[in-house]
């Protein structure tokens, strides 16, 4: 960077503004340069800021109109041009708000985060795919290319490796992109091995392809690029076969893999009231491991009441539990006997690194979704903490894989009532204890419980329209009022703001097309690249899937 | 009045000051355009200014002219000594000058000397003295009652010099917002009279 070369370069920059004043805690403001035009300056991108010693990077957080001389404000000038154009840049002028936020020395030519800010009249220029490339470092094996900085072309990466350490939530409403924002993380994390990953399918979009109502063709998925690393298990083999999927496995589950905490996860679902958890507990306690189906086989009546005196319950309460908990009985994959085959196949799955999807078919209802998410993950969650233990125990360096579980609709197992009872909740707090994190997946971000929320190390977060739900997916980080601002400002589709953990800087991006990044991906994973950039296929155009 | 030496003059000094001089027109009802450029060209070099106020009236300060009430035709036929009577005097705001090749857009060592002659500036003068916008505020720190009226009669002379140039215009236009950002009225008046 301290070549001739580079400085020369770092002049050729269109100069946007000069620093006016600022403040380590407030940011700076920066005075538009005259032949820059206002319009051309949306949040969020992108600038860097030429201190004495040091190059800032920063986004552009603020745009504001501002006047010298308030009588200015009174009478504006009249339509008649010579009188309008005579004020701008004298009487009137522009500014932006910066908050630089990592910066790079020139001396050692490294990039760290921002502990002074430039001088006076410092400029403000437009950052070129150099300064990128510096920040978010090139698309490499772990980093791995999301999107380009707004009017720009450049990569922004993700650095996967990172990005597995954390938990991390996906967030933006509905009709953003967010699945295939989602896909393309996934497709990366099995890319570079950085995790396994577990899938919990609601709407069968992570396993093979679904149809994309956007551009009215269907969107290919993980099992298309990735062939036998993926395995998708589905929950309901008709559905699959009606979309034509071939699934590897179906899931069943016992009545005797439920446990009382599963149960108060869907207690709304159900139905289920304090003093039926309650009497569920108790039930457990008296009947052991398969409590579930020998009380729903109980006949009501005579030997209920008999049953409840016996244990000294209230045989009113027994008999509207078993009501409720009957409309388990319509779950197809909940089976009477114990079959363990799902569950082990899918940490054996897991454990040999291959990633599974698990597909539900037309089983959508949420009661389906968080008793299956909550049984399975709350088992293999188990075995890993078994194997981690016993891995540091042995001192060996044979850990379990790193693996990621991405589940939809996270409000409904993270919320603060049911955060509790979840695996989910339990695995977002441990961090990665247990070499286990969480991908959330959520529209409504303010649903999640606050503890949870904050462990979250990586966001990545689209078009949010709810006050409470902006607050909320930014919460925890720093400076989150600050991108706040970023967030009010993206576009309903495919521009999204990342922030944390496993990026340098928050920077809000342009997501790259998803089907020229998948055809990247799929290439790639074919060997056809072999050695070459393992997220290509930009540049390529976009060729119709078969 | 003789006619005077050599070309192009159309004055004469009669006053001189460091920031200001006046000149009698070699013409009665002939002076040059107000806020037009000229200069007095003297051995050292030349001073430039811009006419700032024009004045006809009776040679003799005790003796007023008088109203006679006929045409002017008829007036000169009739008193033909009158117009020996009467004189144009003008003013010039000093904006800068010349030594050698150099042009200075600030005031003079030196007033320009008395009886010297006073010519128009030529169009390539004129672009050379406005490249800079200095004389913008040289006109304006003058304060004087009429000073909106002399620095936009000054930019719209310079723009005609220039060959109507509207890209002038509004360089000029930005230069009198900035110098008048605390008073955005007057600001305002200026740019009025340039469109």
């Amino acid at each position: 960077m301290t070549s001739g070369n580079g400085r020369r370069r770092a002049f050729d920059r269109k100069t946007i503004a000069h620093v006016i004043q600022g403040s380590l805690l407030e940011g700076l403001v920066a005075r538009l340069a005259d032949d820059s035009e206002v319009e051309d300056l949306r949040v969020g991108r992108f600038v860097v800021v030429e201190g004495a010693r040091n190059r800032f990077f920063s986004s552009v957080h603020d745009v504001k109109l501002e006047a010298a001389n308030p009588a200015v404000l009174r009478a504006p000038p009249p339509s008649a041009d010579l009188a309008r154009s005579s004020l701008v840049g004298t009487q009137t002028y522009v500014t932006l708000e910066l908050k630089p936020k990592l910066m790079l020395e020139r001396a050692d030519g490294e990039v760290h985060p921002v502990k002074t800010i430039p001088g006076h009249f410092a400029r403000v220029a437009e950052a070129t795919e150099e300064d990128v490339a510096l920040v978010f470092g090139e698309p490499g094996e772990t980093l791995m290319r999301l999107g380009s900085p707004l009017e720009m072309d450049a990569a922004v990466c993700l650095d996967l490796e990172r990005f597995v350490e954390r938990s991390n939530g996906v967030f933006g409403k509905t009709g953003t992109g967010k699945s295939f924002l989602v896909r393309m993380v996934l497709a990366g994390l099995v890319r570079s091995r950085a995790a396994v990953n577990l899938v919990f399918d609601m709407h069968n979009e992570y396993g093979w392809e679904s149809y994309d109502e956007e551009t009215r063709r269907s969107a290919p998925s993980l099992k298309q690029a990735f062939d036998s690393e993926v395995l998708i298990f589905t929950l309901d083999p008709a559905s699959s076969a009606r979309r034509r999927v071939t699934p590897d496995y179906e899931v069943h589950i016992a009545y005797s893999d439920i446990e009382v905490d599963d149960l108060a996860l869907i207690r709304d679902e159900l139905r289920l009231t304090d003093a039926g958890l309650t009497h569920a507990e108790a039930l457990q306690h008296h009947l052991g491991g398969n409590w579930l189906l020998s009380f729903l086989d109980l006949p009501a009546g005579s030997e209920m009441e008999e049953f409840a005196r016996d244990h000294n319950l209230h045989s009113g309460a027994l008999q509207s539990l078993q009501r409720n908990l009957r409309r388990l009985r319509k779950l197809p994959f909940l089976k009477e006997t114990g079959t363990d085959d799902s569950v082990s196949r899918i940490v054996k799955a897991l454990l040999a690194g291959r990633n599974v999807v698990i597909e539900f078919g037309g089983q959508t209802s949420l009661l389906a979704y968080m008793l299956v998410a909550n049984v399975l993950t709350r088992r293999i969650h188990e075995r890993w903490r078994v194997e981690k233990e016993g891995a540091s125990a042995e001192g060996t360096h044979d850990h379990p894989p790193q693996l990621v579980i991405t589940i939809e609709e996270a409000h409904k197992f993270l919320s603060t009532d049911v955060s509790g009872h979840s695996i989910f909740g339990t695995i977002a707090r441990e961090m990665r204890k247990y070499n286990v994190g969480l991908l959330v997946v959520d529209q409504r971000p303010s649903g999640i419980d606050d503890e949870v929320r904050s462990q979250l190390g990586t966001r990545i977060i689209a078009s949010l329209d709810d006050d409470r739900d902006q607050d909320s997916a930014l919460a925890g980080m720093p400076d989150a009022r600050a991108m706040r601002v970023l967030l009010n400002n993206l576009e309903p589709k495919k521009q999204v703001l990342l922030a944390g953990y496993a990026l340098p800087m928050p920077i809000v991006i342009d997501v790259d097309d998803y089907y020229t990044f998948f055809q990247g991906v799929r290439r790639a994973a074919a060997g056809a690249l072999a050695g070459a950039d393992p997220w290509a296929g930009r540049g390529g155009g976009s060729e119709p899937e078969a | 009045m003789s006619e005077p030496n050599g070309n192009g003059m159309i004055g004469e000094v009669i006053q001189a000051s460091t920031t200001r001089f006046r000149a009698i027109a070699t013409r009665v009802f002939e002076p040059p355009r107000f806020g037009s450029f000229v200069k007095v060209s003297a051995t050292g070099g030349q001073t430039y200014g811009v006419v700032a106020g024009v004045e006809t009236a009776s040679f003799d300060s005790a003796r007023r002219a008088m109203a006679f009430g006929m045409p002017w035709e008829q007036l000169l036929r009739e008193q033909p000594q009158l117009i020996e009577l009467i004189q144009t005097e003008f003013e010039i705001v000093v904006i800068g000058y010349g030594e050698g090749d150099l042009l200075h857009h600030y005031l003079p060592p030196h007033p320009p000397r008395l009886h010297d002659f006073v010519s128009a500036c030529t169009p390539t003068e004129v672009a050379a003295l406005t490249d800079s916008l200095e004389f913008v505020g040289t006109l304006a720190s003058m304060r004087e009652p009429s000073m909106h009226e002399l620095v936009s009669a000054a930019i719209r002379e310079a723009s005609l010099a220039r060959g109507r140039d509207d890209g002038f215009v509004s360089e000029a236009a930005r230069a009198v917002a900035e110098l008048f950002k605390d008073d955005y009225d007057l600001a305002m008046s200026i740019v009025r009279r340039l469109e």
